[in-house]
């Protein structure tokens, strides 16, 4: 039996999509995969996910980052942003191409462990990510909430999430 | 592989030549599950993955782990194949990050000679916060191609509350031998134990 199955996806038109959640996401799946492709509106619009409408504290949430511009390769930590972010650099706004942003959202459901995850994202013009996420809660997710800081999602962003069942 | 849909007729009667067509109904499955383990106590310090059917091209390993380790964040394991316990058979490389404590970058390379088997998936310890394991995604190439050496793909790290150490890291990892995976086995490199409710989930992959 097939395991890995598309749940929703959703394409982006005109320019006033700020926000698009996934909600009332199947609990008959042990792992989720979040597939998007995008580009915000401007560079400063810096994108993030949340779960389940926590945006209380930046604090539930944090990401890690291993970062390559092709020239020098850092790590670092990001705990100022209000939930899930993939550290996407400078220029992320006037590309002229959507970007991919990859997260296996691993047993997102199992309530004795918090939500963890890994997740890759590429801005071929100056960036490549390899990156850590953790939301500190044991809660189920049941909705995912795709956001920035401030603008639009451009047409012809899309967002797919995935679920895969070990059973 | 391309799929051709046929009339309920015909498939129906019965081709004596084309027994395999598609009833259009049974789902065709190219991303199966084969086997999971859930650390079931506080004492394990290894188990195997066993009998992995040889009916897919690639096998995908995803999971979260934790380990029994006082006072460090981090924790690891490896992962040997088959029946091969011969450390020097098993090579690894990696690009990590440690931030915040060490914002730079390490590549390591070589082989795990200290280990029988990859040291690839990394875990949180005992002074991570409760309840936070370390995701992991492992996908291995062509586990049953007998004219290749195996190799492995890895996303591994975890965020430790962002006040303390966390790990990220791309890795690759190799195996000399071509024979056909058919057992993979986990054991501490870091650690005293798995933490209870680490979690493995094995999947095939069609090609």
């Amino acid at each position: 039996m097939a395991t890995y199955i598309q749940l929703a996806t959703t394409t982006v038109s005109g320019t006033s999509t700020t926000t698009h959640t996934f909600s009332g996401i199947s609990q008959g799946y042990t792992d989720l995969v979040l597939v998007c492709h995008f580009k915000p509106s401007a560079n400063t619009n810096q994108p993030y996910i949340q779960f389940n409408s926590d945006t209380g504290s930046n604090t539930n949430y944090s990401t890690l980052s291993l970062t390559s511009n092709g020239t020098t390769t850092v790590s670092k930590v990001h705990t100022n942003i209000y939930g899930w972010y993939p550290s996407p650099g400078p220029g992320i706004g006037t590309a002229s191409y959507l970007m991919p942003w990859v997260v296996h959202i691993n047993n997102y459901k199992n309530t004795n462990l918090i939500r963890t995850a890994m997740s890759r994202f590429g801005n071929a013009n100056s960036f490549t990510n390899v990156l850590t996420h953790s939301w500190r809660s044991t809660d189920a997710i049941t909705s995912i909430k795709l956001t920035q800081e401030s603008g639009y999602w451009v047409a012809g962003t899309t967002f797919t999430i995935y679920g895969l069942r070990a059973s | 592989m391309a799929i051709s849909r046929f009339g309920t007729s015909s498939v129906a009667q019965g081709l004596p030549k084309y027994q395999k067509f598609w009833d259009q109904t049974t789902d065709l499955g190219d991303y199966d599950w084969i086997a999971s383990y859930t650390v079931p106590n506080t004492t394990t310090t290894s188990f195997s993955m066993s009998d992995i059917p040889s009916t897919y091209k690639h096998l995908q390993l995803r999971g979260s782990v934790r380990v029994t380790r006082a006072g460090q964040f981090g924790g690891e394991l490896y992962v040997g194949f088959n029946t091969d316990t011969t450390n020097t058979n098993y090579y690894n490389g990696e690009v990590s990050g440690y931030p915040p404590a060490d914002t730079t970058v390490s590549a390591y390379g070589g082989d795990d000679s200290g280990y029988p088997g990859m040291y690839a998936i990394r875990a949180t310890g005992s002074a991570a916060q409760t309840g936070n394991y370390a995701p992991f995604v492992m996908d291995i190439s062509e586990y049953t191609n007998t004219n290749k050496k195996k190799t492995v793909r890895m996303l591994t790290g975890w965020d430790v509350n962002s006040t303390s150490n966390g790990y990220v890291a791309l890795y690759s990892g190799l195996w000399v031998g071509t024979a056909a995976i058919n057992k993979l086995n986990f054991g501490l490199a870091y650690g005293d134990y798995i933490a209870q409710n680490s979690v493995f989930n094995l999947y095939g992959i069609k090609g």
